[in-house]
Order: structure tokens, then sequence, then C-alpha cells
């Protein structure tokens, strides 16, 4: 889910640079740690679509502001209407859910679920996938080697947890050999059953910096399962820096 | 709930109160004729007369009595389903779930997690305090995504002690769980293998010998797999016991990532539950937590031993007042070591110098904690010349992994509850105060949950607290029928003041001619007092018998339903308890009523004049 964040915020990665380093785990986990560096603040709207299987498809929409300079998140539902005012409030080590028919909020756990999504409260920690993963190690070798995926030149990548509070124990990050940009991760539990795949299909330049704006989850253990989260009306303005508060996050669910 | 408007409140106090005084005033005033015509003698007399008044009269005594008999039926009848459904909830399906008692701990790290880190000490405390306990029982199950060859479901799995084979089979009878015909009940103590309810084996197109797939999140929140063998298939049971999943506990706990001398919670049984607010509190008194020292020396320098103490943040003002702080940063505690000089000097430490405190942990051996010296102080007596503080924030980091060794001297010194800083300590845990009510202890676990805390918070509950929502259904069910059976008996009200009227018109000469014989006012009162009282009685104990009859019935037809109404039944028959208390309330209730309804035409009767009412003809 790490890298589902990494994803939705994803940073500047500069291809020219690629050529020279030295390309082993820890300078890939560095990149994907570069890539979460936001330059300026972002808005943004954020759609998942939700497939399970023998269900209808729920879709859920919510508006994205985010700010690293001060380590604040916003995020507001806006549909369905059972989710719309709902909101979550990140303010430094601080994670909030707000409800809108209770009007209440509540400190939100690293391992509570974000709008019954699979995404948790974690996800929005600014933790480094290099001080939570390592490579994985084989024959005394990291497990990194160069292959295709589909026509496009990978890296790929086997890492495993450092920590015991991450929620896929492994992972096999699949990342192209010119940006470094992630295409697909498998993740996998602490007895390596494949649990969840996420694939990158998009991404877009803005102000210099690659983004992600489509990808898609895909539940492999409970088969039928996916959702796909596509970003839109990407902004890099400045945020007013009241809208970090409770009363802001409040005043916006009415 | 919406608050009621206060005057409209203060004039329903006053109906209340004044309708309370009339009851009483009434029901005095017949007890007291009761006495004196029981003084005089003559009780009997006038009892026996009322028999045979209504047995005179049997059409009518016989309408009024069925509607009376019928009353009470209703009363008896929904009063035991409410207790059968209370009794079936509490002690069939939340017993079996949560225990009578339940000792559960939130450890608020990294991660939320149900944790008890040290499963031996806190049993030994329940044992204490609950001696005639029948069961302690660790609380291992989880939510898990379930997968056959069919459809997916969120089941239950939960953990059972396959290897203790003395007490195997009967652990699954007292949950009331048989194997299936063909089934062995054995077979579950096969290494890999889980037992599953017919239902939910259908459900997910699995038999025996065939695997499921199961998903759930550890207590540090990853997600972990595993596949079970399908071991053995259960008779169905109640619409919750049917969710639940069976799987040797060690495999369980191993694979959430507990360690074997650690727990999510304990769960008590008792064999008198009467006693279980008793034992709570008693082992509620028992959890009142120690500081939390540490007993170590710094590893690879001086092996003196000395006492670390975790200081609270919002304490370091009062430590500084205390101590004098000779070099380091008085605003760093909360991330760094604070050493005495007397430790400084001898381990040849300064502000900055890393530092290795070893200690010996309860289970898990030699520990090593890795400090960086923030700061080097003069104890000032509050403190032992060799001894060190470190910040909560390092405490809530290190603490937990490694429990220490119990007895040790020099943490025994700071942990006395009369030391200087002992408020400046962290405990060992937050004991959160008794609740008597769910209500009350939910407001008290959102209360916990709208802090930032950290650390360990321990609650202690009963069954009847944490589900007390069961017994207010009860009473929910209870007042439905109260109310459907007094609008029942408002109309039985109408009945028997008109069956008295026409009664006493009927036999106003009868009245003049007893009078002229000597009956008083008083027993003439009684007399028709006692008719209406003694067709109440005979007719609730008709209902009773009735209702009693109707609910043997009812419990004997097998109902086959797994969906939501199966939740109301046991093992598929409707279950009814009689509370005899219940009957004997209704049964008071139903007399004082016709009582008091009664009273005014046998009044009136009485008052007649004997002239006037021998001169009374029928028009």
């Amino acid at each position: 889910m790490k890298t589902v964040l990494t994803a939705l915020f994803a940073s500047l990665l500069l291809a020219a640079t690629a050529a020279a380093e030295t390309v082993n785990a820890e300078f890939l986990l560095k990149k994907l740690d570069l890539m979460q560096k936001m330059g300026s603040d972002i808005t943004a709207q954020v759609s998942i679509i939700q497939q399970r299987s023998g269900q209808a498809p729920r879709k859920l929409e919510s508006r994205y502001y985010r700010r690293d300079s001060d380590d604040s998140f916003l995020i507001l539902m806006t549909a369905p209407d059972a989710e719309k005012g709902n909101g979550y409030l990140r303010v430094g080590d601080n994670m909030w859910v707000y409800r809108r028919n209770t009007r209440s909020f509540q400190h939100i756990n690293r391992d509570e679920s974000i709008s019954g999504t699979d995404m948790k409260g974690g996800d929005f920690e600014k933790r480094k996938m290099a001080d939570l993963y390592r490579a994985v190690m084989t024959n005394g070798r990291e497990a990194l080697t160069e292959e295709m995926l589909g026509s496009r030149p990978v890296y790929r990548l086997e890492i495993i947890a450092k920590v015991d509070d991450v929620t896929y124990p492994r992972q096999i990050i699949w990342m192209t050999k010119d940006t470094y940009l992630p295409l697909k991760v498998a993740n996998y539990s602490g007895n390596m059953t494949l649990m969840v795949s996420q694939y990158y299909l998009a991404y877009q330049t803005i102000l210099g910096r690659y983004f992600p704006l489509k990808m898609v989850t895909r539940d492999e253990f409970e088969k039928g399962n996916q959702s796909a989260m596509e970003i839109s009306g990407v902004d890099t303005s400045p945020i007013d820096p009241r809208l970090f508060t409770k009363a802001k996050l409040e005043e916006f669910s009415q | 709930m919406p608050s009621m408007n206060p005057v409209v409140l203060a004039l329903l106090s006053v109906l209340g109160s004044l309708a309370g005084l009339f009851v009483l005033i009434t029901l005095g005033v017949i007890a007291w004729d009761v006495i004196q015509t029981t003084r005089e003698g003559k009780l009997r007399l006038v009892s026996s007369l009322s028999v045979r008044n209504l047995l005179r009269q049997k059409r009518r005594s016989i309408l009024l009595g069925t509607a009376i008999g019928f009353g009470m039926m209703v009363l008896v009848i929904v009063g035991g389903f409410a207790a059968g459904l209370s009794d079936l909830m509490l002690n069939k399906v939340f017993a079996l779930m949560a225990g009578h008692m339940e000792v559960a701990i939130s450890e608020r790290t990294t991660v939320k997690a149900a944790m008890i880190r040290d499963r031996a000490r806190i049993a030994a405390i329940i044992s204490n305090g609950a001696p005639d306990h029948t069961e302690i029982r660790d609380n291992l199950g989880v939510f898990s995504r379930v997968i056959g060859n069919g459809k997916a479901y969120t089941l239950i799995v939960i953990g059972v002690p396959v290897s203790n084979v003395d007490s195997y089979e009967k652990g699954f009878l007292d949950y009331n769980i048989v194997a299936a015909p063909g089934n062995d009940l054995w077979a579950l103590t096969n290494a890999g293998t889980c037992g599953i309810f017919e239902e939910k084996a259908k459900k997910l197109n699995v038999k025996v010998g065939d695997s499921i797939n199961v998903r759930f999140t550890k207590i540090r929140g990853a997600y972990e797999a595993r596949s079970y063998k399908v071991g053995c298939i259960f008779k169905d049971s109640s619409f919750f016991m049917n969710m639940t999943v069976y799987v040797d506990e060690r495999d369980l706990k191993k694979d959430l990532g507990y360690q074997p001398w650690e727990t999510p919670g304990l769960q008590v049984m008792l064999r008198d539950t009467s006693k279980a607010e008793r034992y709570a509190n008693a082992i509620h008194e028992a959890l009142r937590p120690s500081a939390a020292i540490l007993e170590g020396q710094f590893a690879g320098r001086s092996q003196e031993t000395f006492a670390l103490a975790p200081i609270r943040d919002e304490s370091r003002s009062n430590l500084l007042q205390r101590i004098a702080l000779v070099s380091g940063d008085p605003n760093g505690l909360s991330n760094a070591l604070w050493i005495s000089e007397a430790l400084a000097r001898e381990n040849g430490l300064s502000v900055g110098s890393p530092a290795t405190f070893r200690y010996q942990t309860k289970y898990a051996g030699m520990r090593d904690l890795n400090f960086t010296v923030g700061g080097v102080y003069q104890p000032k007596g509050v403190l032992p010349a060799r001894s060190a503080v470190y910040g909560a924030d390092l405490h809530h980091k290190y603490y937990y992994d490694g429990i220490p060794a119990e007895h040790q001297k020099k943490a025994a010194e700071l942990q006395a509850s009369n030391h200087p800083l002992a408020d400046a300590f962290v405990p060992e845990w937050t004991l959160l105060p008794r609740t008597k009510t769910f209500d009350a202890q939910r407001a008290k676990l959102t209360r916990l949950s709208s802090t930032k805390w950290k650390g360990e918070a321990v609650d202690v509950r009963t069954l009847k607290e944490s589900e007390s929502f069961v017994l207010k259904l009860e009473q929910v069910l209870n007042t439905i029928a109260y109310s459907g059976v007094l609008i029942m008996f408002f109309i039985i009200v109408i009945g028997v003041v008109n069956a008295l009227r026409m009664t006493i018109r009927e036999r106003t000469r009868e009245i003049g001619t007893v009078r002229s014989m000597g009956m008083d006012r008083r027993e003439v009162r009684l007399l028709f007092l006692f008719e209406t009282v003694s067709l109440s009685f005979f007719a609730c104990v008709a209902g009773l018998v009735v209702g009693l009859i109707l609910m043997g019935l009812g419990g004997l037809i097998h109902i086959p339903s797994t969906g939501i109404f199966s939740m109301l039944l046991d093992n598929g028959h409707l279950h009814f308890m009689v509370r005899p208390l219940n009957v004997i309330v209704n049964l008071s209730l139903i007399l004082a009523i016709t009582a008091i309804t009664a009273f005014f035409p046998a009044r009136r009767a009485a008052n007649l004049h004997p002239a006037e009412a021998l001169r009374h003809t029928a028009s």
C-alpha cells in the first residue's frame, strides 16, 4: 500500500542521472522515497472504483490536499452519499478521522482502513521505503535482475521488510530502467502468498515531475476483487495553511 | 436521546407522584379493611360469600376471567421469551465468546493491538481474584476472509487448545459444538486442520479433506494468509457459532505474531456468575500498576547494577525541580537517557556518549537497549546515586518487547508507592476505571481513543457490564409486553367496573338485607372486592398455567433456520425462561389493578343505606 501512496504523489525522477549511478536495491528504494517528496503543495481529485466479486462496483470520490513542508494531509470524501462529508486529516504525527454523522474526530491508527478501501492510516506516514525494506539476498546477492515487462525494460527488485509493522512483509517491484518509475508491484505475505498486485497504467509530467494518474490494485487472494484509482485535476498552487485544521475539515464537510 | 422539556417533566413527575399516592392510599384502605375484618373473625365468611357470588354469575365470571387470564398469559410468554433471549445471548453466545469476565489490554505503540505481554502474571492475578473460576482461557480469535471452493466469507478463526487432550472434548461440548454425522472431532488434532460448521462448509463448497484459504491481519498490521485442511465438520449451531472456524491455538498464536508467553486477552468462566462483579473489582484492584522500572547495567563498562526509570513527558519539570541537571538539554529528555554523576564517572560517559543498557527480561533472556547519553544529573537524594532516567517515547518504543524479570531489588526501591517521584514514573500500564454498563464502557473507550495515548490500557469487565445492552433488550421487550397488556387491561378495567356496577344494581336489595342483618360497610366493601380479586387470582393462575404449557410446546418445535432469525434460537428451538420474580410481579400488578378498579364501585355499594337498598326495585 505504501507504493500506492508513492504512486499517488509521485515526484520528479531525473532520467538523465540514472545511467551514471550504481543501481542496487538501496539506490532503487531511495529513488522510490524520492518520489514521495513533493516540491510543492498538491491538490487533486481522486476517484476509486472498487469492484468486489459478485457485487456492484462502488465508486468513491475525494479531494486530496497535501503539503509536505509541515507534513500535512487532508482527504475530503465527496461521494458516495454514505461517505460524503467524512474526512481524514493528518498533521505531523497525528491523524484523525472526521465522521460527519456524529460530528466527531477520532484518532486513527496506522492499521485502520481509509473509507473501507485497501488504504490504511499508516500509508500516509512519511516512512521511507529504504528504512522499512531491504533486498532479499539470494546466494549472497541482492535479488535484483533486469528483464522485460511487456515491451519495457525494467529492474525487478525483490525486497523484504526490516520491521514488523508493514502491511506486506515482502514485495517485488518492477521499475523502469530509464526513469525508475514503478510499473508493477507484487505484494506478498510473510509466508510468500501473493496477496495484492498493483499496476501503474499512466504517468504524466507535471512541473517536470512524473505523476501517476491511473493505477489498478488487484486482489490476488480473493480473485475478482480489484480497485481502479484515477487522479485528475492536479494543482500545484500553494494551499492556505489554515486548511489543515479540524475546524476547516468540519466546515468543508457541511 | 432528545431531552424532555423541564416543565413537561415536572408536570409528569407531579402527576406520577399523585397517581402513586392515590394507589398507595387505596391499597392502604383495602389492607386496613382486611386487617379489621380478620380481627373481627369475619374474613372467612366474607370470602366464602364472595366465591359463592362468583359461582352464581358463571357466564360473567368466565368472560371476565378469560380476559384477565389472557393478559397474564401474554405477560408470562413475552416475559419468558425476553428472559430466554437474554439467557441465550448472555450465557450461550456472549459468555462463550467473551467469558463471564474478561481482562483486556490494548497496547498502542507503533500500532494498536490487543496484547497481554505476560500471560502467566495476569492469569495468576485472575486466579487469585476469582478463586472459584472454572476456566481462564485465551481470547484468541481473528476476523478472517475465508475462501473455499465456492464463495468467500468473513468468518472468525478461533484458536482452541487441541494439545490439551484431557479437556479437548469437554471444551467443545461446553460450546455446544458436536461433530456432524460421519465426522470425528479428534481429527482437529492433526496438524494444519480446521473445524467448520455445516452451513458454512456448504456455502464454501468444502468437505472433509478439502482446503480453505484464510487471510487475516497480524497484530502489527501485516497481512497473512494460510491454508487449512478441513478436518471436521460440526453440526449447525446458532447464527453466531456458525460463523466460527476452529484451529490449533498454537498455530494461530504464531500466525498472528504473538510470542508463546503472550496472548490477546484472557477470559474467565465462573462457577457462580453472580460473583462476577465482586471478582472483577478484586482483580481490578490487584492490577494496580507499578512503575515500569528496568534494572541492569551498561554493557561492556562498569558492571554496577542500577535502576533505569521512564519519566512521563508532563513530569519533566517536576523531575528537574528535584534533581540537578549538571549537563545536557533540560528539554531533551523525551528521546534521551539521563544518567547520574556516579554512573557517568564510573562508566566514563558524558553527554553525547553512546551507551548500551543490558537487562534481564522475563522471557527473552538478556536484552540490549542502545542510547545516547543526553544528560548527567545529581540525584540529590531523590534518586539513587547510581540511577538513570529516560523519556516516555523511548520507553514506549523499548519496554513492551522485553518486559523485565520480576523481583529486582533496585527496581523495587523506585516502585514504592510513597517514592517522591512515584507520579512522575511511567507505570507498567494504565488501569482504566471500572464501568457498570455497556454505554459507560463505550464512552470510556471512546474517550481513550480520542486522545493520542501510548502504552498499555488495561480494562477489567464482566459479561453483564459489557453486554448490558442485552439486558436492555429484555427490558424493552418486557416494556412492549406491559404496554400492550396495559392497553388490554384498560379495556378489562372498564369491563370490571361495568360488571360490578351491574352486580351492585342487581344485588341492591341483597346488600340491604345483609346490612340489616348486621354486616357493616367495611364487610360489604370487602365482599365485592374479594369477588373481583379472587376472580383475577384464579384467572391469572389459569393464564400462567396456559402460558407455561404454550412455552413448553413452543420450545419443542424445531425451526430449521440458519439465517438471521437463528440468532433467536437455541439449536433450532425457541428458548423460553421463566423468572419466578417476574411472575410474582406480574401477578401482583394484575391483582393490584383489579383491586383498585373494584374498590370504588364496592365503596358505592357499601355506602348504600340499608332501608333504601331494601326498597330498591330493579327498573
